[in-house]
């Protein structure tokens, strides 16, 4: 444990350093983009320079935003004027509430999918599902989007197109999750405003998840079929329904489990997609936003964050797989 | 030998369909290098936007442009990039691989340090800082997606190389007197081939989805060559007026991406018997 702890202190001093330095591998004089060059006068470009620290050498810069890092400063953003950390603040909730969202609905689909196709293995059904699974694997979540924004809000025009909540409602910012922040004030009008706006990014995010789970979920349920401990629950007697639910299943629990902690990181990188693509604003927008307008402190930020983000996730799956499985627990793998 | 290989591929039918496909595509962009209906570039005064029509087979662009020579032509962009870096990964990720797994302790310490921290970073966010950096360009476009790829491919094999490298034949290879590029190369290598041969095709299939995401973002291959995920994204605002301009390069795109995954399932099956029948 100690030392898995170490190597996540590891990590994320790397990942301090990745995203310390990609801003510096940017072509180019921050300052001069910052001000542009035809306001620049010499003594403005060297107040700004020691404002944001840059006349120090390299590693006093890094030490200074490592700790700067730590207590959660990484400056204002260039575009909009605002401290990072205030925009990040509302802006991640609205990415985990969608990856969420995404992840709850695929994972509860793909896992009722994946065990009835494999109960009715080699029938249509099976064939059904395998086939969708392999063609929603496959799926350039960018074009999937524009092909559901054009039936579902373009032309039948059920949801909205683009955007996370109904401009007319005001949500006092409690916790930044727009389900909680709408019902601790009791405004249900709100609350159903904003499932209606999840509901197409929400189904667009959580395609490629469903096809990684019902596939994972079958082979699972197909691997554990074939032990011997199943073959004995049968030749006692007991209802299909009953081995499927306490002894394929318990069995079958921590390849699942791992499926679904994949698609979590998969659920990330397709968020900058979708929210690009529904405009919501979350931090893969953001970020990419920030990446085309050279906003150096929003993209360190966003890039520190949602690596953080990941290793940290990548990390929590880790650890309650080796609960639910002890069976790994000496494998180092 | 021939004859093997393609009773294998009649037997198996995601690699059946998978090869089908990817022929098909790889036969249209073989076409398109020496014929087209019309020039891709070339744009039609009073022509823009039309729907499919006798004369423009899928309709034309807002600039006038005809949709089907573009994506002939861009097929050629998808499938070179895919197999061009398909082929650098398996290069470099697999070669890598196997050091780190052959030698073990620090070089493999090392090195997977370096994959991971690349790997942490979501792929299309560390193929978007690439691009971004360096400026949006055919080579960039295949540098940063190339990047994104290794690190895939080095995981697998650098694994397999490891379960491979506490085998008995390794020992006595080694007790024998091999050099270490014998053993990495007649040894090694040969075993870890399964993992290589899929992950060639995931890594394929990765590239085209990735140049082709980058396009839509706007960073991707710049403007005069058709690409599909530029294509896409110019067609975005237009959705109302012109669907055809965005339902076919999403169908090309969707059809290349699935017959690479088809034939990388369909070589793990017929590979790796324990996952036969998954």
């Amino acid at each position: 444990m100690t030392s898995k702890l170490i190597k996540l202190f590891f990590s994320f001093l790397f990942i301090s350093l990745v995203s310390f330095s990609v801003i510096r591998l940017i072509p180019g004089d921050p300052v001069m983009n910052m001000i542009g060059e035809r306001s620049a006068s010499p003594e403005r470009i060297s107040e700004i320079r020691k404002n944001l620290g840059l006349d120090q050498s390299i590693v006093i810069q890094y030490i200074t935003f490592l700790k700067n890092a730590v207590s959660g400063n990484f400056g204002e953003s260039i575009s909009s004027k605002q401290s990072v950390m205030q925009e990040f603040k509302i802006l991640w909730p609205a990415t985990v509430e969608l990856s969420v969202a995404a992840l709850l609905w695929s994972s509860v689909l793909g896992l009722i999918l994946g065990i009835l196709a494999a109960i009715k293995r080699n029938s249509f059904f099976d064939y059904s599902a395998v086939s969708l699974s392999t063609v929603g694997f496959a799926m350039p979540l960018f074009w999937w989007g524009l092909i559901i924004i054009f039936f579902f809000a373009v032309r039948l025009g059920w949801f909205p197109i683009s955007g996370r909540i109904d401009v007319v409602y005001d949500v006092p910012y409690a916790t930044g999750f727009y389900f909680i922040d709408t019902l601790l004030v009791k405004n249900f009008d709100a609350f159903f405003s904003a499932i209606k706006f999840i509901i197409l990014p929400a189904f667009v995010l959580g395609t490629i998840p469903l096809a990684l789970i019902v596939r994972v979920a079958r082979s699972a349920v197909i691997d554990i079929a074939k032990e011997d401990f199943i073959r004995t629950a049968k030749a006692k007697g007991l209802s299909p329904a009953k081995i499927i639910l306490k002894h394929i299943l318990k069995n079958a629990w921590p390849q699942i489990l791992t499926a679904i902690g994949l698609a979590f990181g998969h659920l990330l990188t397709g968020a900058i997609m979708t929210e690009t693509l529904f405009s919501w604003p979350g931090m893969g927008r953001w970020i990419v936003h920030g990446i085309m307008a050279r906003d150096y402190p929003v993209v360190q930020a966003g890039l520190f964050y949602s690596m953080t983000m990941i290793i940290l996730i990548n990390f929590l799956t880790d650890e309650a797989i080796k609960l639910l499985n002890p069976k790994l627990k000496d494998e180092s793998r | 030998m021939i004859k093997h290989i393609f009773k294998i591929i009649f037997k198996n039918k995601s690699l059946l369909l998978g090869s089908i496909l990817f022929s098909f595509f790889a036969l249209i962009c073989f076409i398109s290098l020496f014929w087209t209906p019309f020039d891709s570039k070339e744009i039609f005064d009073g022509a823009s936007l039309l729907a499919p029509n006798a004369k423009y087979f899928l309709g034309t662009d807002d600039l006038g442009r005809d949709l089907f020579s573009r994506l002939l032509v861009g097929s050629q962009l998808s499938i070179g990039i895919g197999l061009l870096v398909g082929g650098i990964s398996v290069v470099c990720g697999a070669s890598l691989g196997l050091i780190a797994g052959y030698f073990g302790n620090k070089t493999d310490q090392i090195l997977t340090q370096i994959m991971n921290a690349l790997q942490a970073m979501p792929s299309l966010l560390l193929a978007l800082f690439v691009v971004a950096i360096l400026g949006p360009s055919v080579f960039n476009t295949i540098l940063s997606v190339t990047l994104v790829s290794i690190p895939i491919m080095y995981r697998l094999v650098r694994s397999a190389a490891l379960i491979e490298n506490s085998k008995d034949y390794i020992t006595s290879a080694k007790a024998v007197g091999a050099g270490h590029f014998r053993i990495m190369k007649s040894h090694l290598l040969p075993n870890c081939l399964t993992p290589i041969l899929v992950q060639t095709a995931v890594c394929c299939s990765e590239a085209i989805l990735n140049t082709a995401a980058l396009g839509f973002l706007g960073l991707g291959i710049p403007a005069p060559y058709p690409e599909w995920g530029t294509m896409l994204s110019d067609s975005k605002n237009l959705m109302e007026t012109a669907p055809h301009l965005m339902i076919w390069p999403g169908v090309c795109l969707l059809l290349l991406i699935l017959s690479t995954q088809l034939i990388s399932d369909g070589l793990r099956d017929q590979l790796d018997p324990k996952l036969r029948g998954r």
